[in-house]
């Protein structure tokens, strides 16, 4: 196999997902692909399908159509501590972390079925999230928005993942700190050398990505690289209204 | 008096065993287990049985010997298997279809009757002992203790601690707080919620299971044994808050504390009067006025804040 052909083979894609809640269907037809070592955003209006097609990915919820393949090998129908095994971290939007916890002991549930040095992954996170060391003992419901956040990344960042899925990790935020919890995504990509997926409502993170998706009443309605996203008419009626 | 407190501590800490076995379902399945108590008096009957065929032996100091001791270990493995198994069988499709708790009730209550028909019909009604003949008392300073209450106590601190230390310092046991904090993250973590269910009732059925020996070694063997201690095992739930290990020791001790020394209490107040009312039946109502009480008062617990809270 060529380097060219290795490249083009996807390292995670959604094929012809069809999926929702009970009988009925919040996904047609999804498609979308991921390659190694690249950051894609998801984008869209409220309701259009974002959190479901996260949801699907990571066997929280299975698909009625379609399949997801990963490495070239059908997970589909897995479970999510079995799609966790295959390298795939998923950070929930909501119910992020353990609140009853202490921040230590969200850690230590992230590194759960981790093999390797934890402490060496728990120093990676503190010198991320230095905030997370300081209230390492601190009750985890007890901590601010931004700080939940930062908790609710490192704990998927814990197990050492090679897909970092992340469900709108900036909702909620003050301004200062979208762009310091984004930044710290970008590093983490870099530093751990990470394939990224993210559901994002701010248009702030369209440029940190490489790729993106805009989702409209659960169907893909544009693929293209962030410089042409951000230049779209429809990018722009959905933040600006223009 | 001060008999009666010490009374109310061995009998707290039988509740404790047994209020840790359904702390432990509530925890992690949201429900209270009307079954735990006859699951408590199964445990003991079952150990009963054993010792028929395992030679009691003698211990130095105490009137029971390694029999029991044995005994002991055979009914925390079978009552771990029972409880699992039941689980399996009858919880397991409840959780799967997100039943109503209406239905883990309804199905709890049916298998009381089921398994105290099972132990009338196997043992029968009759009083039992594990230990024939009278028990040496230990006197001092107007105590009477015999050295059976005292393992009681200390096998039952010994206990508590252990499951302490396992619960809020061990990889396992944290992984039980965490699923039963946010089953769908805990999923997502690696954590498979079905092997922690199937911990969670082995654990119950150990702690069960030693709960009812304990009783039967303390006082003796009735069908019902677990039945009229099911309010203050509740009690100790309860009050002790979710899931708290050295709350439901803290609750257990304060009810079995009340109940002995509070009937004693009333007891005399009663005959000074000149009512004729025997108190001693009526500790189950001591243990419900009490949780009203605290319902009312403190309902996330009367720990919470407190060295105890956990």
């Amino acid at each position: 196999m060529s380097s060219n052909e290795t490249i083009k083979t996807p390292l995670l894609e959604a094929k012809n997902i069809t999926a929702g809640y009970g009988f009925v269907d919040v996904l047609f037809d999804v498609n979308i692909k991921l390659y190694k070592g690249e950051f894609i955003v998801i984008i869209g209006p409220n309701g259009a399908g974002k959190t479901t097609l996260m949801r699907t990915i990571s066997g929280v919820i299975n698909p009625n159509k379609g399949n997801i393949i990963h490495n070239g090998k059908n997970i589909t129908g897995l479970k999510p501590s079995e799609i966790l095994t295959k390298g795939i971290s998923y950070v929930p939007q909501e119910g992020n972390i353990f609140t009853d916890l202490s921040v230590i002991d969200n850690l230590e549930m992230g590194a759960y079925i981790y093999e390797g040095d934890y402490e060496e992954r728990l120093d990676m996170v503190f010198s991320l999230f230095p905030i997370l060391k300081e209230r390492k003992n601190q009750k985890a419901g007890n901590l601010s928005g931004g700080q939940r956040q930062m908790l609710a990344i490192s704990r998927g960042v814990m197990v050492n993942p090679k897909i970092l899925m992340l469900d709108e990790p900036t909702s909620g935020l003050q301004p200062s700190l979208v762009t310091e919890v984004l930044h710290s995504i970008v590093k983490l990509k870099k530093e751990e050398e990470l394939t990224i997926i993210m559901v994002a409502q701010t248009e702030k993170a369209i440029p940190e990505a490489d790729r993106g998706y805009l989702m409209r009443s659960g169907e893909i309605v544009l693929e293209e690289n962030t410089d042409t996203l951000l230049e779209s008419e429809q990018i722009s009626q959905l933040y600006f209204g223009g | 008096m001060i008999g009666s407190i010490i009374d109310g501590i061995i009998l707290g800490c039988i509740i404790t065993l047994g209020g840790l076995g359904i702390s432990y379902i509530v925890l992690l399945q949201n429900y209270f287990n009307f079954t735990g108590g006859t699951f408590f008096t199964l445990g003991a009957y079952i150990a009963y049985t054993f010792l028929a065929i395992i030679p009691m032996g003698s211990l130095p100091f105490f009137s029971f010997g390694p029999g029991l001791i044995v005994s002991l270990l055979i009914s925390m493995a079978l009552m771990a298997l029972i409880m699992t198994v039941i689980d399996k069988i009858l919880y397991q499709p409840l959780r799967d279809r997100n039943s109503p708790f209406m239905f883990f009730y309804l199905t709890a209550f049916g298998m009381l009757f089921v398994l105290r028909s099972i132990i009338y019909l196997i043992w029968g009604p009759q009083l039992k002992n594990y230990i024939s003949g009278v028990r040496e008392n230990l006197h001092f300073g107007g105590i009477n203790i015999s050295p059976d209450e005292i393992f009681v106590v200390i096998a039952t601190i010994i206990i508590v601690a252990i499951v302490y230390y396992f619960q809020y310092h061990t990889k396992l046991g944290k992984a039980m707080l965490a699923t039963a904090n946010n089953p769908r993250l805990a999923e997502i973590s690696g954590i498979k919620n079905k092997h922690i269910h199937t911990t969670v009732t082995i654990i119950a059925g150990i702690l069960t299971a030693t709960g009812g020996v304990f009783y039967g070694l303390a006082i003796q063997l009735r069908p019902i044994m677990g039945f009229t201690l099911l309010m203050a095992m509740f009690f100790a739930v309860v009050t002790g808050g979710d899931g708290a290990i050295l709350g439901t020791f803290g609750a257990g001790l304060i009810i079995g504390i009340t109940q002995e020394f509070g009937t004693k209490v009333l007891q005399i107040l009663f005959d000074n009067v000149g009512l004729q009312i025997e108190m001693s039946g009526y500790k189950q109502v001591i243990a419900f006025l009490l949780l009203i009480i605290i319902l009312t008062t403190k309902p996330k617990g009367i720990f919470q804040g407190t060295i105890l809270e956990r």
